[in-house]
């Protein structure tokens, strides 16, 4: 990214962002969409294992041509490959992993986030719900971080006072990383601790419902 | 050696699924997906199915997998899973009426199967819990934590693909493809498993049973695999 240029992060980068997140030793749970990319971006240098719910702990990343195998599947039904250390295992082992808070951190999509950390991703008006393993994942693993655009297509805040979609569940997001903004929900509120190249606090405010504290050590986004 | 589970073709082993089965298919994509058995069924022509799987399986970038044939020929009255996996079929058929869907969230799926399977009659989960799934369900407060009560999911048939057998219905799966298959193994009167090879008993290391044989039924080599992922 070039210094000074003004632009929202691409989903690519977002998932570097997220990476930065992973401490040596985490088990990571990564949810479909904009999530999954983050195995790509995952140190090297550090031991960590991703989990995808239907069964695998230690997924490498997307599988290409000969290594792809119909028996390794990841998310949008796509091949993986595993790491060295890897298990496979059931549905079962898979939430218990998840539901029993064994997993460090998973990472989900959301539609809307709320300033106390309530999750909205399941439902949209007149739509066919969408639940898959999100619901058994949130409140349960130890650290949610949320990846989502700032506004919706339309140009409206996604990060309001009270969640206008059916909420997922209540209290259970810790971070939020958009294209604009790296905000942690803290129980005094939402604190903006990073902003995308070229934006200021105030603009990043403006395109939030509710009210932001800034920490101390605000800086731009680095990957 | 009496016993034989061992059937000829797909079309043999399901040849005795009734209209209105409630039937549970294993597979997540093409991972574990008892495909040759849900084409025998097709056209056998076995309908309104009450079908319980992660998903309504899709036809994506010319991939078909999972349920995806029998939604597609309107087979299921009724679906048990956790998402839609974007079924454009299914997606209509469900809004028009046509399909009921209970939507459950994909490890309380696992575990209700798991309870049938296990003679558990249901198990107390917070997932969900504050959502309008809860609506109907009875609730406790457990450790300060408001649960809702999640009951046992039985099955009449259990489709499920494994990759190797022996005679007796030993069972091995490879990498994601155990999904939902081992557990489904338990919670139907008739588990009938698709798989790549069948080979004698004793074949299999006591060590690397997946699936133990005392819940398969009928033991199957699937027909075609298509060379496709």
């Amino acid at each position: 990214m070039q210094k000074g240029s003004k632009r929202p992060l691409t989903e690519d980068e977002m998932a570097r962002r997220v990476a930065k997140e992973v401490k040596d030793g985490d088990c990571i749970n990564l949810g479909a969409g904009i999530p999954f990319p983050v195995v790509n971006h995952i140190p090297r240098d550090i031991w960590t294992m991703v989990h995808i719910e239907h069964g695998i702990l230690g997924v490498g990343g997307m599988a290409q041509g000969l290594m792809r195998d119909r028996d390794c599947m990841g998310l949008g039904r796509r091949p993986i490959f595993t790491v060295p250390g890897a298990s496979c295992f059931s549905s079962i082992e898979a939430f218990t992993m998840l539901r029993g808070g064994h997993i460090d951190i998973s990472v989900l999509g959301a539609f809307e986030v709320s300033e106390k950390g309530d999750l909205a991703n399941w439902l949209l008006p007149g739509e066919c719900p969408i639940v898959g393993g999100a619901m058994d994942i949130v409140g349960h693993v130890k650290r949610l971080i949320i990846m989502m655009t700032h506004v919706t297509k339309k140009g409206e805040p996604k990060i309001l006072k009270k969640c206008s979609l059916p909420v997922t569940a209540y209290g259970v997001v810790n971070l939020l990383v958009t294209d604009l903004a790296v905000i942690e929900v803290t129980p005094e509120g939402l604190l903006l601790r990073e902003v995308a190249s070229g934006y200021t606090a105030e603009e990043i405010q403006a395109l939030t419902e509710p009210q932001l504290k800034i920490s101390p050590e605000l800086k731009e986004i680095e990957l | 050696m009496a016993i034989n589970k061992v059937y000829n073709s797909c079309a043999e082993a399901i040849s005795d699924i009734p209209d209105g089965s409630t039937i549970m298919f294993g597979g997540w994509g093409p991972a574990g997906d008892p495909e040759n058995l849900i084409r025998a069924l097709v056209e056998k022509g076995t309908k309104d199915i009450i079908a319980i799987a992660n998903d309504p399986g899709n036809d994506r970038d010319g991939i078909v997998y999972s349920l995806y044939p029998l939604v597609k020929t309107r087979r299921i009255k009724k679906f048990i899973g956790s998402y839609h996996a974007w079924n454009q079929e299914f997606l209509k058929q469900y809004k028009a009426g046509e399909l009921e869907f209970e939507v459950c969230p994909q490890g309380i799926l696992a575990e209700r199967i798991r309870a049938g399977g296990a003679g558990l009659y249901g198990f107390y989960t917070d997932v969900g819990a504050e959502t309008s799934l809860a609506l109907g369900k009875e609730t406790k407060v457990i450790n300060g934590r408001t649960c809702v009560l999640e009951l046992p999911l039985k099955a009449d048939y259990a489709l499920i693909k494994a990759h190797v057998a022996d005679r007796w219905g030993n069972l091995r799966y490879r990498f994601t493809a155990q999904n939902f298959n081992p557990v489904m193994a338990t919670a139907a009167k008739i588990v009938i498993a698709e798989v790549e090879s069948i080979v004698g008993v004793g074949s299999i290391d006591p060590n690397d049973v997946h699936t133990p044989g005392i819940y398969v039924d009928r033991i199957v080599k699937g027909e075609y695999y298509a060379k496709r992922v």
